[in-house]
């Protein structure tokens, strides 16, 4: 992709994502799609600091649960139109990444993998004991009328997400080609040696973070629209986590295809799985990926193409 | 140009380094010696910012940089080595010597002109026909050699050399010390850190002698190689 042609490809895909459900009307493809592009847009925000950076946040249900409840607290019970409650879910998330960022980013590997999964501990806790947010009983939400063009919610929503993972995938796509991702990359390799070489490691992690809390609380804020009733247990799932770190590994980390390409793949195998078997089995498919890509392919899907056709894949994790 | 004064340092209950005063001049050439764990490389990271000291204070250009963070550091013109090379992996060694191009002199990697400067540097130090190789694909030797590139693309007016002539031939080890020469002829202040002596005495101008963490000696390499108390660190009694 040219540099200069990366504005056009953006345009035309969102333009794609926004007429395809006056043209094509199947409302389980919607339903199901919003999933796996919600996967999208959660690896794709993920890998701007797993990926690049080298520093693995468990805590993606935590923003993502952020988002959701902040925009679900404002349209319900303030009465706060969607569009501003969707950037005020980004805006409360960021600032959770400032927060999460300025405690944890200062722990090096594995510690910091721990503080996320705390952080997403901690952050149910407060949901839980808080009665505003309707603690361990949850929040219904009251659902908006859709435009006239989109028959319902759910094409509405496809489209929102689609265009947020379109998005994602430009920002990160500009990243990785940017002075961010080379210092990211840097310090992913050696932060000593970045610091040396005159890379402010911290404030690029920094940057990582609070982008990627962003574009995940953008990402949850949609998410009580589209599941109409919110509770910590589903919302602060673990499992969320997982999703997006096996995705982002299986497509192929620290670059801006493999999230892409990970998240489509699995997240369609899940949605198929939920149909013909059982939704069960969701976690069970993702585990036995990871597992079978961690000992053949480290390189994820990505790598395997870049064998196949002969170029070297930029990000390893090591 | 550096004036560091009472620089201590505890790694638990260790002492790497007790109250050493350390100064370089500008454009001076300066050997760091003493025995194995004496604290030269501790001294070498305090002074980059990579280790912060537990008492004391560091000036730079008579600037007080105690409390700098090591990429502030590498912008102000201090530079290093590193004893054991810490290459970036999964970049090429032309990326390796970007880095510092674009994060220390704020060139921009659009136009080729960057990566030009960058083999340029790579060709300094006779690397430019591996610029596109990965740093495991090259032998200690030349990973050292590309840490001295890397070091050189930030313009440094203080060079911090963590043997980087370990492991070479006595050949290599001119060639090496020849270029540093021409470095130093440019104005560049080198510390160098070195088990090497013949190299060390014959490139230093003043020598600073660390031994058990404390500063026993400083003195021209000839006041220096007769110095009873550094013949009793090294030798023993």
């Amino acid at each position: 992709m040219k540099r200069n042609l990366a504005p056009m490809y953006l345009l035309v895909s969102l333009a794609f994502g926004a007429i395809l459900p006056v043209f094509y009307k199947q409302p389980y493809f919607y339903f199901a799609s919003y999933i796996v592009l919600q996967y999208v847009a959660l690896s794709v925000a993920w890998n701007l600091l797993g990926g690049y950076g080298g520093y693995l946040n468990f805590g993606t249900s935590a923003f993502f649960g952020v988002g959701a409840y902040v925009s679900a607290y404002l349209f319900n019970s303030l009465g706060i139109p969607e569009v501003i409650a969707i950037l005020a879910a980004g805006a409360v998330s960021a600032l959770f990444g400032v927060l999460i960022g300025y405690s944890s980013l200062r722990l090096r590997g594995v510690y910091f993998a721990i503080a996320t999964l705390a952080a997403t501990t901690l952050v149910q806790s407060i949901v839980l004991n808080t009665p505003a947010l309707g603690s361990a009983v949850g929040l219904y939400i009251r659902f908006p009328a859709a435009p006239a063009i989109y028959g319902n919610l759910i094409e509405l929503l496809f489209v929102a997400m689609f265009g947020i993972s379109v998005v994602s995938i430009g920002l990160s796509y500009w990243i990785e080609n940017s002075w961010i991702g080379r210092g990211l990359m840097a310090l992913r390799d050696d932060e000593q040696a970045a610091e040396t070489l005159g890379v402010p490691t911290f404030r690029l992690k920094l940057y990582a973070n609070v982008l990627s809390g962003f574009l995940m609380g953008v990402v949850g804020s949609l998410y009580p629209l589209y599941i109409g009733y919110i509770e910590p247990y589903s919302i602060f799932d673990l499992g969320i986590s997982f999703n997006v770190f096996v995705m982002t590994f299986i497509g192929g980390i620290g670059t801006w295809q493999g999230p892409i390409i990970g998240a489509l793949v699995l997240g369609s195998i899940q949605q198929a799985a939920s149909v013909t078997v059982t939704s069960q089995y969701n976690l069970a498919v993702v585990a036995a990926a990871m597992l079978v890509f961690g000992i053949f392919s480290p390189g994820g899907l990505k790598g395997i193409f870049s064998r196949l056709f002969g170029k070297r894949s930029t990000g390893t994790v090591n | 140009m550096l004036d560091a004064k009472g620089v201590t340092k505890n790694f638990g209950g260790v002492r790497a380094l007790s109250d050493v005063d350390f100064r370089v001049e500008k454009g001076e050439r300066l050997g760091l010696i003493g025995p194995n764990g004496s604290g030269k490389t501790t001294l070498l990271s305090i002074i980059a910012g990579t280790i912060r000291t537990d008492k004391g204070r560091l000036a730079y250009k008579g600037r007080d940089i105690t409390r700098v963070s090591p990429h502030k550091r590498a912008k102000l013109g201090i530079g290093r080595t590193f004893q054991i090379p810490k290459p970036l992996s999964s970049m090429t060694l032309l990326d390796n010597v970007i880095v510092p191009l674009v994060f220390i002199r704020g060139l921009h990697n659009k136009d080729g002109e960057t990566s030009d400067v960058a083999l340029e540097l790579l060709q300094q130090v006779g690397l430019s026909a591996k610029a596109s190789l990965r740093p495991k694909q090259l032998t200690q030797l030349e990973l050292r050699e590309m840490e001295l590139a890397r070091a050189l693309a930030g313009k440094p007016e203080l060079l911090l050399l963590d043997e980087v002539l370990a492991g070479l031939t006595s050949g290599e080890a001119d060639d090496v010390v020849e270029l540093l020469r021409g470095l130093n002829g440019r104005g560049i202040a080198i510390v160098m850190v070195e088990h090497i002596m013949r190299a060390v005495m014959g490139f230093s101008q003043r020598i600073v002698v660390l031994d058990f963490g404390v500063k026993i000696a400083e003195g021209d390499p000839e006041e220096i190689s007769n110095d009873p108390e550094v013949l009793k660190a090294y030798i023993g009694e």
